[in-house]
C-alpha cells in the first residue's frame, strides 16, 4: 500500500535520514522507535505528504505522491490518511465534536449519514459524554481519543501517530493500543507509530529502528525472519504477532 | 456537493467570524489611508472647478474666446474705446468670414454711461452698470430659458452671480433672511442711458423697464447683459446725441466654436497674427492642470507615507497573526487543507477587513471633507468660495476596492506563510 523508496533528507549539513527505504502493509500495525531526535517525525511529515524528501521517492498504490500537485495530496491526505500526535493537536476554539467534523467537511464525499456517522464513532469511541465540550476541559486520553475520532472519520486507509501516547499514563496508553488494534481487526485501518513507547512496540506487528538516519528491523522472539535489509511485512503477516499483553497492566 | 459547498461555506463565514474581530483591530491603520483618500479627492475635484471655474471661466473643448489685444486686462472694461482693448468691426467681419468656426458670437459694450436702478427693501439704489449685449443663442444649452432673453418691452437682463452676494450682504446688515438665485429671478429694475456728452448743456437721458432673466458665471465682469440688438439698435438710433464724439458699441470679444479641434493651433496663430488673444480650453487645463500638479504632489507625498505606514502596519500585525494562528494553520494543512485554501481564506478575512475599513474610511473622509468645507474659509481666508463638495457614490466604491487591495495586499506574503507550515515543525516547536 504505501512505500518509501530510498528517501533521504538532511537539514543543514546533518543527514537525519539517510537513503531509507520501507513498505508497509494493509491491516497492519507498524512501529518505528529510535530515541529523540533521530527524525521519526521527519519520517511521517515525509510520508503525509506535507515534507519533500531530497531524494527518494513516496508511493501510495504506486503512485509517487510527490508528482501530485498540493491540491490533490492535501486531498490523499484528507481521505487516506489519519493523524494523532503526542500533543492531541484539536483545534482549541471548536468543540470535541466539531473537531471530529472537521475533516469530513474537507471531503466532497462525505455522505449525507455523516451525522449518524459522527454519533456511531463517538459511540466506539466511548466520547458520548463530551461531545459537546471544548478541548480544554478534556483529559489527555480524552483528547487523544477525540483527535483518533477525527483521524478516522473520513476511513482512512492509514493511520500516522507520532508519539500517540507520549503524554498519557499507562492504563490510557492500552486503551489506545486496544484502539489501534481494534481499528486494525474492525475496519481494516493500518497504522504507523513513531514511538519510543515499550507497550506499543510489544504490541505492533513489526517494528523498526531508527538510527544514524538508517531504519532496520527489530528483532523480536517471535519473529524468526532473517531478512535484514528492504525489511517487508509479508513475512510478518503470516505468523500471528506478538504475545497478548494483559488487559490493563499494573503501574 | 451541494451540501458540500453548503457545509464549507458555513464553516469558512464561522471561521471568519471568530478571527475579523481580532485582524480588525490590527489592521486600523488602512482607515487613516481610505479617509485620506476620500478628502484629498474631494479636496481635488473641488480644487479642479474651483480654479477652472472661479479663475478662467467655463469653455467647451471647441471652444474659444477672442479677445482683443489687451487681453483680459482690466482696461477692456473701460467705457472709452481704443484699438488696444476694443476689436476692430472689420477684423470681427473678417473673422465671421473665416471657415474654420461653425458659429461666432460676438460680445459687444455700449459706450455710454449707464445705470441700473433697483427697490431693495423700501431703499432704492442706482449704481453705474456697464451694459453689454450678445447674441441670445450664446445661451442655447448653457440656460434652459435662454429663448426668453430677446428684446421686449421690459427688457430681460442677466447679471454676474456675485449680485446675489451683494444682495446678500444688503440683506444680512439689515437682518433679512438671505436669497436664492431662483428667487431673484423677474426681480424688475429701471434701466438709465445717458447719451448726452460730459460737456453737453442739456442732459439726454433714456429710461427702460427691466427684470432679471437669470444669473451667470460665464462671463467674468461686472455689468448687465441684455440681447445685442437692443444695443445695436440703441446705438444706431442715439448716434448723433452725443454731438462729434460718436460713441456707439464696440466689440470687446468673440465666442467662437471651432469646427475641427484639429485645427486649432493653427486657428490661434491666425488670430494672433490678427493682433488678437486667444483663450481655449487647452490652456485652461494647463493652467488649470499647473496648479493641481502641486496639490497632487504634495498629496502623492503625504498619501504615500500613509500608505507605506499603513502597509508595514498591516503587514507587521498580519505577521503575527499567523504567528499567533501558526498551530491551527498547520494542524489545518495536516488534515488535508490545501495551500491554495489556506491563503484564499486568508485573503478572504483581509478582503472582509478591506471593506469593512473601506466603508468607515469613506463615511469619516467625508465627515472631514464636511467639516473642512464649513471651516476651510475661515482658516485660510484666500480660499473663500471654495466649495468642498463631500465624495460621491463612484468614490465609495473606489475606496472599498483600495481598501480591499491594500489590505490583501498586506495580507499575502503573511499568508503564504501560513500555507506553508505543518504541524511536524509547529509540534516541534511545542515540544
Ligand atoms: N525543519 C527542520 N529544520 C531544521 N532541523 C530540523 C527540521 N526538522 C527536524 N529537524 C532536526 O532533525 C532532527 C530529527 O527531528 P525529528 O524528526 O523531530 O526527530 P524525532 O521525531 O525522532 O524526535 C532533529 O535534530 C531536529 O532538530
Ligand atoms: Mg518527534
Amino acid at each position: 500500500m504505501l512505500k518509501i523508496d530510498k528517501v533521504s533528507i538532511s537539514f543543514g549539513s546533518r543527514k537525519i535520514l539517510d537513503d531509507i527505504s520501507l513498505e508497509i502493509n494493509e491491516r497492519s500495525i507498524v512501529a518505528i522507535t529510535g530515541k529523540s531526535g533521530t527524525g521519526k517525525s521527519t519520517l511521517l511529515g515525509i510520508i503525509s505528504g506535507l515534507m519533500k524528501p531530497d531524494s527518494g521517492k513516496v508511493f501510495f498504490e504506486n503512485q509517487d505522491i510527490y508528482r501530485w500537485s498540493d491540491f490533490k495530496r492535501s486531498r490523499f491526505r484528507n481521505r487516506k490518511m489519519g493523524f494523532v500526535f503526542q500533543f492531541f493537536s484539536l483545534l482549541p476554539e471548536v468543540t470535541a465534536y466539531e473537531n471530529i467534523m472537521y475533516p469530513a467537511i474537507l471531503n466532497p464525499f462525505t455522505s449525507k449519514n455523516i451525522k449518524d456517522e459522527i454519533k456511531e464513532l463517538i459511540d466506539f469511541l466511548k466520547l458520548g459524554d463530551i461531545a459537546d465540550q471544548y478541548p480544554s476541559t478534556l483529559s489527555g486520553g480524552e483528547r487523544q481519543r477525540v483527535a483518533i475520532a477525527r483521524a478516522i472519520i473520513n476511513k482512512p486507509r492509514i493511520i500516522l501517530a507520532d508519539e500517540p501516547t507520549g503524554n498519557l499514563d499507562d492504563d490510557t496508553t492500552y486503551d489506545i493500543i486496544d484502539l489501534f488494534k481494534k481499528l486494525k481487526e474492525e475496519r481494516g485501518i493500518t497504522t504507523l507509530l513513531a514511538t519510543h513507547e515499550k507497550k506499543l512496540v510489544e504490541n505492533s506487528d513489526i517494528s523498526y529502528n531508527l538510527e544514524n538516519g538508517a531504519l532496520s528491523l527489530q528483532k523480536r522472539k517471535k519473529i524468526r525472519s532473517g531478512k535484514k535489509s528492504a525489511p517487508t511485512l509479508r513475512a510478518v503477516e503470516e505468523k500471528k504477532p506478538a504475545k497478548k499483553r494483559p488487559k490493563k497492566a499494573k503501574p | 456537493m451541494f451540501r458540500y459547498i453548503y457545509r464549507n461555506l458555513k464553516f469558512t463565514i464561522k471561521d471568519l467570524l471568530k478571527n475579523t474581530a481580532k485582524a480588525l483591530i490590527s489592521s486600523f491603520g488602512i482607515l487613516f489611508l481610505i479617509s485620506f483618500l476620500v478628502l484629498y479627492l474631494s479636496l481635488r475635484t473641488s480644487m479642479k472647478d474651483y480654479i477652472g471655474e472661479k479663475l478662467f471661466g467655463k469653455l467647451a473643448i471647441n471652444e474659444i474666446v477672442i479677445y482683443p489685444k489687451a487681453g483680459y486686462g482690466k482696461d477692456v472694461y473701460s467705457t472709452i474705446a481704443s484699438k488696444r482693448n476694443t476689436i476692430r468691426p472689420s477684423i470681427v467681419k473678417r473673422i465671421r468670414r473665416m471657415k474654420d468656426f461653425s458659429r461666432v458670437y460676438s460680445l459687444i459694450r455700449l459706450n455710454y454711461e449707464s445705470k441700473i436702478l433697483v427697490e431693495l427693501m423700501g431703499r432704492s439704489k442706482k449704481p453705474h452698470a456697464p451694459l453689454y449685449g450678445i447674441e441670445p443663442g450664446f445661451f442655447a444649452g448653457k440656460n434652459r430659458r435662454w429663448r426668453q432673453f430677446r428684446t421686449k418691452a421690459v427688457l430681460p437682463i442677466i447679471a454676474p452671480k456675485l449680485v446675489i452676494k451683494l444682495f446678500n450682504n444688503y440683506a444680512a446688515v439689515r437682518g433679512m433672511p438671505q436669497f436664492t438665485e431662483k428667487q431673484l429671478i423677474g426681480f424688475p429694475g429701471e434701466l438709465y442711458i445717458k447719451t448726452s456728452d460730459y460737456y453737453a448743456e442739456e442732459e439726454i437721458k433714456y429710461k427702460f423697464p427691466v427684470k432679471l432673466h437669470s444669473l451667470t458665471s460665464d462671463l467674468e465682469f461686472s455689468g448687465l447683459l441684455v440681447p445685442n440688438d437692443f444695443i445695436v439698435k440703441f446705438a444706431r438710433k442715439h448716434s448723433r446725441d452725443s454731438g462729434k464724439y460718436k460713441k456707439g458699441y464696440s466689440y470687446v470679444r468673440l465666442f467662437a466654436r471651432v469646427k475641427n479641434i484639429k485645427d486649432l493651433p493653427a486657428i490661434t496663430k491666425k488670430l494672433q497674427k490678427m493682433g488678437l488673444k486667444v483663450k481655449s480650453q487647452s490652456d485652461i487645463s494647463k493652467k488649470t492642470n499647473r496648479a493641481l500638479e502641486i496639490v497632487d504632489s504634495v498629496s502623492l507625498l503625504i498619501g504615500s507615507i500613509i500608505l507605506i505606514l499603513t502597509v508595514i502596519a498591516i503587514f507587521n500585525s498580519y505577521l503575527i497573526i499567523v504567528h499567533n494562528r501558526s498551530y491551527g494553520f498547520s494542524l489545518k494543512r495536516v488534515i488535508g487543507v490545501s495551500k491554495i485554501r489556506i491563503v484564499f481564506n486568508f485573503l478572504i478575512e483581509a478582503a472582509v477587513i478591506g471593506v469593512i475599513y473601506g466603508l468607515i474610511g469613506f463615511f469619516v473622509g467625508s465627515y472631514l471633507t464636511t467639516y473642512l468645507s464649513l471651516n476651510l474659509s475661515k482658516w485660510i481666508p484666500v480660499l473663500k468660495g471654495l466649495v468642498l463638495v463631500p465624495a460621491g457614490k463612484a468614490l465609495l466604491i473606489k475606496a472599498i476596492l483600495l481598501s480591499v487591495s491594500v489590505s490583501c495586499l498586506s495580507a499575502l506574503i503573511p499568508a503564504l506563510f501560513a500555507s506553508n507550515m505543518n504541524l511536524f515543525k509547529a509540534v516541534r516547536k511545542m515540544g
